[in-house]
């Protein structure tokens, strides 16, 4: 089944570049986005927590030198999440591009990244992971500049080179792991490395590769005009999954793999990278004067949450069991941030789309001129933001209720003033959505979006609100991992 | 999963599933819209009525949704989230109504309606939480769903209330979810129980509980609008009318007010939180929200920014009720959730009628207003007048129950910030209120389209959210009323079975109720514009039953009602016939009949309550009706008299509060048959003395007699100087325990004052040219005599007896020789027009002159000579009082040199009619005063020891002491004005 998943948007990619037809291009893809989520959801309901992590070695080869794939809880939650967004991004990216030498190049370069995306989550080996990086990089760069703006393509450049550089320190640091313990295997990896200079300057090379990625504060300057620029299922796509498949790495590594060599002084630096990313990307999002470069800087402002995993998960005893409530919390934020700023982006793709500007200070009235897009914006803001009911409000209940029992209390004060500042940006732009109903300019041309448009963005922000109801299946995912790699631990 | 555990869920989407639907059905289809409008809030209302009566036999309701490991979604429900759950139900169909009706033919309705339907979700929520998380959830799920019914109308204003709005709330938000996480990893699942959960748990910080709490308290302090976080609530008026009041009345102030019950009863345990110091600190904060709200309410003039800062300082009245921590206190915060709601909910509406029938929007503006829109500013009068906190109205047992409870746990600094407090309330609203009824219209508004003076579904909410602020206060404690409940609730909190607290009487319809609901009706009658004639006409029958009780019923409570009864069944009687000639073509004579309907039936009402909550009611009721008559001519002499009357009433019914609220905790029992007099504290009887002291006038408290008596229409003034200044003395005698302990201290400077009062009052009197304001300073003179007779009784508890009936008698005798003077002074213009001969004046005049003066064979003589005999065991008082009646009767003289000798008014053409129903009023009460010395053996009949003085025969030496005094006044009187007389009389020979 694993090999499936990685397998389908392979051959959709395959298919994709074989057809021309609008059309076979748009089923295809829907067809096999439903597909995939059709598969990822039997596996997580067949999952068998006496046999987790499940070990799939392709055509045979196993460890050390072959292509290894393992399905944990905290894979298949990204798996799972993966395939909802692409579904239903999918179905929007059909009305989307208009014209159909775009489709063409879209499609199959968007089951190319899927493909990456998913062979980041499951392989078990760092060398397949950094082929990943590199599908998922190139095929990002490319999407971005399907747009064929001046814009688009400055950004995409620019993306391109900060992708290089950081799959370069991913393999130089790969390299030196090789040479220190002559298996790339990461289970092999982790009952073989031990604290030492050398594995900790592998780990700081890998770190910074995947950081750079990830866009965490200071490293950031990339990703606001790549996602602000690129089409709009592109910028969602881009926001909601790619850059989570860079931290899910840095997660495994730092928590999983090389958990022995980090440093309390390193997580706590990481700790307050991510707390200035949240309070420095707010306050560039309440600066931001186009809707997309707020949601693109809001992004910014999100991954910092992830980052104060490190912090709490790795202080005091790993025994005493905060690391399970981090990591959950950490993967709900994934899940919820994913629902939401997909969401966020397809409005402004819709608002864009359908006025042919972004601006700001152009909004007023839109409360009821666009009364749906901006509702999504809304609702997917109150996930965003952490007021409940949400997935955003559990993700950060979880956070806080784990800073509190680690007793690291300043994190709580990061997070409610984050979440603050979060909706002074939000509710600046439905302040003037709400304003009083101006008359539409003659000649201003206002497209009318075909309904799925408007309702996939809706949907992905419902989500996002149901998110906040019965958490509990993530939490018992992640508490397996915990216990079995506690248990692994022992072992060895 | 059986219906039992679906209900709470059922409630909350009830209201969460017309909001889907609202959203999804187009703009236009207004039709559906209000079915599914109505339906929602119908089948809410059909759930919470099954809830109740479950919850009532015992049956627990709980749905519990799995949200986290070891953190469900509890919605459960118990009495305390039922009073919420009922209160927003209500006030949710209720504001519906008045929102269609508001926002008819106005943009985007589908989504106000949708959000405003979430934002009842939201707030049903919060009432059903079972758990902290629960509460926490639902709590900001209602600062979201409220911030686009801010913002609706878009403008600048409501963009930046929106905006300060959520400021505030997000940050009060984020505080408190602070201190739930913390609470939540060192306290377990914080389940809402009973008894509190925290004390139970061992080994907890106190420290870290303390914080806690300040975290929890700061973040719902922003919602229940606590200063230093009330800022965004004044702001927020930006909002549409029904807003305005479901913000103010039920959702978001009332959350956080709820949410601070809930946290320190339910999570922490009242004892606990006392234990720990934390309630002590919440009174602070409470107590000065109450004063500083209140204080920049009066500064206002936007009538809604006026009602927001009333808000503020009304809604803490909840926290104080928590944070004094006894049970009875704990009552008065709770049913305070629910009145509040009800008053401020039909102010708000007012003020939205106001607004969007004549353009209104400053307290300025009002003038006259009550004339053109009648149901509304009923309906603001009403509410207003019980957010100061006026019986019988709902604001009055909040009040209540909260200074019992104050003094309960021996808090008395909380009865100074309700006195406080109501006083404020009384600055900032009773202006708005004389504003509407008493100044003249300074504008012209619109014509007034239709039947009805605006869209009946502006009107129907008002009107009915008002009628339940009175049935809330005057059914209080009947079986299904909000304080029953209450109380309830309470007894459960504090662990109790029952609770015994000092109000349990209802209202119930005797026999002689019928006295009191007589006036009431025909008030109601004036209300109605197809009898509003007949009621005016038969008015003055309105007295007729009391009448007939009085005249059957002896004994109805103690040896004095029935003689004050008589005495005010006459008076009013003989005040309203006469007051329908002299009133006849009175331009404001439906406000004038109003008033003396409802002062009158407050008359009865004190003269026959048995109770202290009834007593405080009609004392209450007569003493504000009676501002009507006072400032009815509306000359600026008028109005100014009428300020400082209505001043020193305020000033009475705070002092008379604290003394009753004292009384009811020492005696435990508020009936005053039961009640042991002597049992009260001894700052009680003080208060008691003064509070009465100023209604009857008492030297130095008698200031506002003098100015207020004389500029009411002659009717009114009768019936002021006659008749209610007695309210004082029966005041006097039910509460004071008189006969019982010896109080030496108040009853000498009764006696002093007393003294001072018959001498000065007659002094000043002689000085005056307008014959009214000298029957004023009479008043003044006599009831210094009546205060006499209480201090003795006071301080000689041995000679009571006796000298109740002769005060009986004295007041009495009082009441009609005063209304007889009273009224003569308006049959000078009479004579003037020759409609009645000169020697019927002379009669009228003379008549009750000479009993005033206590000559003999009258009511005087008999008074005095009684008053006298009873005071024989103090000498000295003996010998001063027959110096009193020389200064009567030099006013008296003067009186009739004045009325009868000088000046004629110029004579306008009489109108012809048959009989005058002022002179048959004149002569009626002239004959009553001859009439009185025979009647006396029925009004002592209940007391022997009067009797046995009463029947000794009249000798010469009585007769001698009723004469002496008269000639030496006609000597000095002679003497002083000898000169103006002898010019007078050249004057009369040339003519």
């Amino acid at each position: 089944m694993s090999v499936l998943i990685v397998g389908l948007p392979l051959l959709a990619a395959i298919v994709c570049m074989l057809v021309r037809k609008k059309l076979w291009l748009s089923v295809t893809s829907v067809s096999s986005s439903l597909l995939l989520v059709l598969m990822v959801g039997s596996l997580l309901l067949n999952v068998d927590p006496a046999v987790s992590p499940a070990v799939y070695p392709m055509s045979g080869w196993g460890a050390p030198l072959g292509i290894e794939l393992s399905v944990d809880g905290l894979s298949l939650i990204m798996l799972f999440v993966t395939s909802l967004v692409v579904l239903l991004l999918s179905v929007y990216s059909t009305y989307y591009f208009n014209v159909s030498e775009q489709h063409i190049r879209f499609w199959p370069l968007w089951w190319f990244l899927i493909a990456g995306l998913n062979v980041a989550f499951i392989a078990r080996d760092a060398f397949n992971i950094y082929v990943a990086l590199e599908m998922i990089g190139l095929a990002a760069v490319a999407l971005v500049a399907v747009a064929k703006k001046r814009a688009a393509l400055v950004a995409a450049l620019r993306y391109a080179m900060v992708g290089l550089v950081g799959s370069l320190c991913y393999l130089l640091g790969i390299a030196l792991l090789y040479r220190l313990y002559g298996t790339l295997d990461l289970s092999m990896l982790a009952n073989l490395a031990e604290p030492s200079l050398s594995t900790s300057v592998a780990l700081c090379l890998i770190s910074l590769g995947l950081l750079l990625k990830t866009a965490l504060f200071p490293f950031h300057f990339w990703l606001p005009p790549a996602h602000a620029s690129a089409p709009a299922p592109v910028s969602a796509a881009l926001s909601a999954l790619v850059v989570k498949a860079s931290f899910y790495l840095l997660l495994r590594f730092w928590l999983e793999v090389l958990a022995p060599s980090v440093s309390a002084g390193a997580a706590n630096v990481v700790g307050v990278l991510g707390a200035c990313a949240i309070i420095w990307g707010s306050l560039c999002a309440y600066r931001a004067t186009r809707l997309k470069l707020v949601v693109a800087y809001s992004t910014v402002a999100q991954l910092g949450y992830l980052f104060l995993v490190f912090p709490i998960a790795l202080a005091g005893d790993p025994e005493l069991g905060f690391r399970s409530g981090a990591v959950a919390a950490v993967a709900y934020f994934v899940i919820a941030h994913a629902l939401a700023k997909s969401a966020m982006f397809l409005a402004a793709g819709n608002i864009l789309a359908s006025t042919g500007n972004d601006d700001i200070r152009q909004f007023s009235g839109f409360a009821s001129r666009q009364p749906i897009a901006v509702f999504t914006i809304a609702i997917a803001g109150i996930s965003l933001i952490g007021l409940p009911p949400s997935g955003g409000f559990i993700a950060k209940w979880l956070l806080l209720t784990a800073a509190v029992e680690s007793q690291q209390w300043w994190w709580l004060v990061v997070m409610l003033v984050g979440g603050l500042l979060t909706a002074l940006y939000l509710f600046r732009i439905l302040g003037i959505a709400f304003e009083q109903n101006q008359p539409l300019a003659k000649g201003s041309n206002f497209l009318v979006l075909p309904k799925p448009m408007v309702f996939c963005g809706l949907a992905l922000a419902l989500l996002a609100i149901a998110g906040g109801f019965n958490a509990e299946w993530v939490i018992q995912l992640i508490d397996q991992d915990m216990s079995s790699l506690h248990g692994m631990g022992v072992a060895s | 999963m059986s219906i039992h555990n679906l209900l709470p869920l059922l409630i909350i989407l009830s209201a969460l599933v017309p909001a889907v639907c609202i959203f999804a059905i187009a703009e236009q289809r207004v039709r559906l819209h209000k079915v599914v409008n109505y339906g929602g809030g119908l089948i809410c209302i059909a759930l919470i009525c099954s809830l109740l009566v479950g919850v009532l036999s015992g049956t627990t309701f709980e749905t519990r949704l799995p949200l986290l490991p070891g953190m469900d979604l509890v919605l459960h429900a118990d009495a305390l989230s039922l009073l919420f759950v009922s209160l927003s139900g209500l006030l949710w169909l209720v504001t519906t109504i008045y929102a269609v009706g508001y926002l008819k033919n106005t943009q985007h309705r589908s989504r106000f309606f949708g959000f405003f339907c979430l934002c009842v979700a939201a707030t049903l929520g919060i009432a059903l939480a079972g758990n902290l998380i629960t509460f926490l959830i639902f709590y900001e799920f209602l600062t979201l769903a409220t911030y686009p019914l801010v913002v609706h109308k878009g403008d600048p204003a409501s963009l930046r209330a929106g905006r300060i709005y959520l400021t505030y709330t997000l940050a009060g938000g984020a505080v408190l979810l602070a201190g739930v996480v913390w609470l939540k990893v060192i306290a377990g699942p914080l389940d809402f129980t009973a008894t509190g959960i925290l004390s139970s748990l061992p080994h907890l910080n106190t420290d870290h509980l303390k914080i806690i709490f300040g975290l929890i308290i700061g973040g719902l302090g922003v919602k229940a609008a606590l200063v230093p976080l009330h800022g965004w609530l004044p702001v927020a008026m930006a909002a549409p009318a029904p807003v305005s009041a479901l913000l103010h009345a039920v959702a978001v102030v009332k959350a956080g007010a709820f949410g601070i019950i809930r946290v320190v009863y339910d999570v922490y345990g009242i004892e606990f939180a006392r234990d720990l110091g934390l309630t002590a600190i919440l009174g602070v904060f409470a107590a000065f929200t109450i004063v500083y709200g209140s204080l920049i309410a009066i500064r206002q003039n936007d009538i809604k920014k006026r009602l927001a800062y009333s808000t503020v300082s009304q809604v803490s009245y909840i926290a104080l009720g928590t944070a004094i921590a006894g049970p009875i206190a704990t009552i008065g915060g709770m049913v305070h959730l629910v009145h509040q709601g009800l008053m401020k909910i039909t102010l708000f509406f007012c003020a939205g009628n106001l607004a969007e029938t004549l353009g209104i929007h400053k307290v300025s503006e009002l003038d006259g207003v009550g004339r053109r829109m009648p149901i509304t500013m009923s309906a603001f009068t009403i509410a207003a007048l019980g957010m100061i906190g006026l019986p019988p109205i709902a604001g009055f047992v909040s009040k209540w129950y909260l200074g019992t409870g104050a003094v309960e746990v021996g808090a008395y600094w909380v009865l100074g910030v309700l006195a406080t407090s109501s006083l404020l309330n009384a600055l900032y609203f009773l202006p708005i209120i004389y504003a509407a009824w008493f100044k003249p219209a300074a504008q012209s508004w619109p014509e007034q389209k239709q039947k009805l003076e605006t869209h009946w579904m502006l009107l129907l909410p008002p009107a009915v959210t008002a009628l339940l602020a009175i049935a809330a206060g005057v059914l209080s404690s009947g079986p299904v009323s909000p304080l029953s409940w209450v109380e309830l609730i309470a007894a459960r909190e504090y662990g109790l079975d029952w609770l015994q607290t000092g109000h349990q009487s209802a209202l119930s319809i005797a026999y002689s109720d019928w006295a009191i609901l007589t006036p009431l009706l025909f008030a109601v009658g004036l209300l109605i514009p197809a009898f509003r004639g007949t009621c005016i006409r038969l008015a003055p029958l309105a007295a007729l039953p009391a009448l007939v009780i009085g005249l059957t019923v002896a004994d109805v409570m103690d040896s004095f009602t029935q003689p004050m009864l008589l005495l005010a069944s006459l008076l009013w009687l003989v005040a309203g016939l006469y007051a329908r000639d002299y009133l006849g073509e009175d331009k404001h004579l439906t406000r004038y009949t109003l008033c003396f309907l409802l002062c009158m039936s407050g008359s009865f009402g004190l003269t026959l309550s048995q109770d202290l909550f009834s007593f405080i009611t009609y004392f209450t009721l007569m003493s504000f009706a009676a501002y009507g008559l006072v400032v009815h001519t509306q000359t600026s002499e008028a109005l100014a008299a009428g300020k400082t009357y209505i001043q020193w009433v305020i000033a009475g019914e705070l002092i008379l509060f604290a003394a009753m609220v004292g009384l009811a905790i020492a005696t435990g029992t508020d009936n005053m048959l039961e009640m042991p007099m002597s049992e009260q504290p001894i700052w009680v009887s003080w208060f008691f003395v003064v509070g009465f002291g100023i209604k009857s006038g008492l030297f130095t408290l008698h200031l506002w007699l003098p100015r207020a008596h004389p500029v009411a229409p002659v009717p009114a003034s009768a019936l002021l100087s006659g008749l209610m200044v007695k309210a004082g003395l029966l005041g006097w005698m039910r509460f004071l325990p008189l006969g019982q302990t010896t109080l030496n201290d108040p009853g000498m400077l009764l006696v002093a004052l007393g003294l001072a009062g018959a001498f000065v009052g007659a002094v000043i009197g002689l000085f005056q040219k307008n014959p009214k304001t000298l029957l004023a300073y009479s008043t003044i003179s006599q009831m210094g005599i009546i205060a006499l007779g209480i201090g003795v009784g006071l301080s000689e508890p041995s000679l009571w007896p006796a000298l109740s009936g002769a005060l009986v008698l004295y007041a009495v005798h009082h009441g009609f020789a005063k209304t007889a003077l009273f009224l003569s002074v308006g049959v000078k213009p009479l004579v003037a027009r020759g409609v009645t001969p000169r020697w019927f004046a002379w009669i009228i005049v003379l008549v009750p002159a000479l009993a005033m003066a206590g000559l003999p064979f009258t009511s005087g003589a008999l008074a005095k000579s009684v008053l006298k005999d009873s005071l024989v065991a103090i000498e000295w008082l003996v010998v001063l009082l027959p110096v009193t009646a020389i200064g009567t009767s030099l006013l008296m003289l003067r009186f009739a040199d004045l009325l009868l000798l000088q000046g004629n008014a110029a004579a306008p053409p009489a109108r012809n009619g048959g009989i005058n129903s002022r002179l048959v009023a004149c002569l009626a009460i002239t004959l009553l005063v001859l009439a009185m010395p025979l009647m006396s053996s029925h009004l002592i009949s209940g007391n022997s020891d009067l009797r046995e003085l009463a029947a000794r025969g009249i000798d010469l030496k009585s007769i001698w002491s009723g004469i002496w005094p008269a000639l030496t006044a006609c000597a000095v009187y002679v003497c002083c004005r000898i000169r103006v007389l002898i010019t007078r009389g050249k004057c009369y020979e040339t003519i």
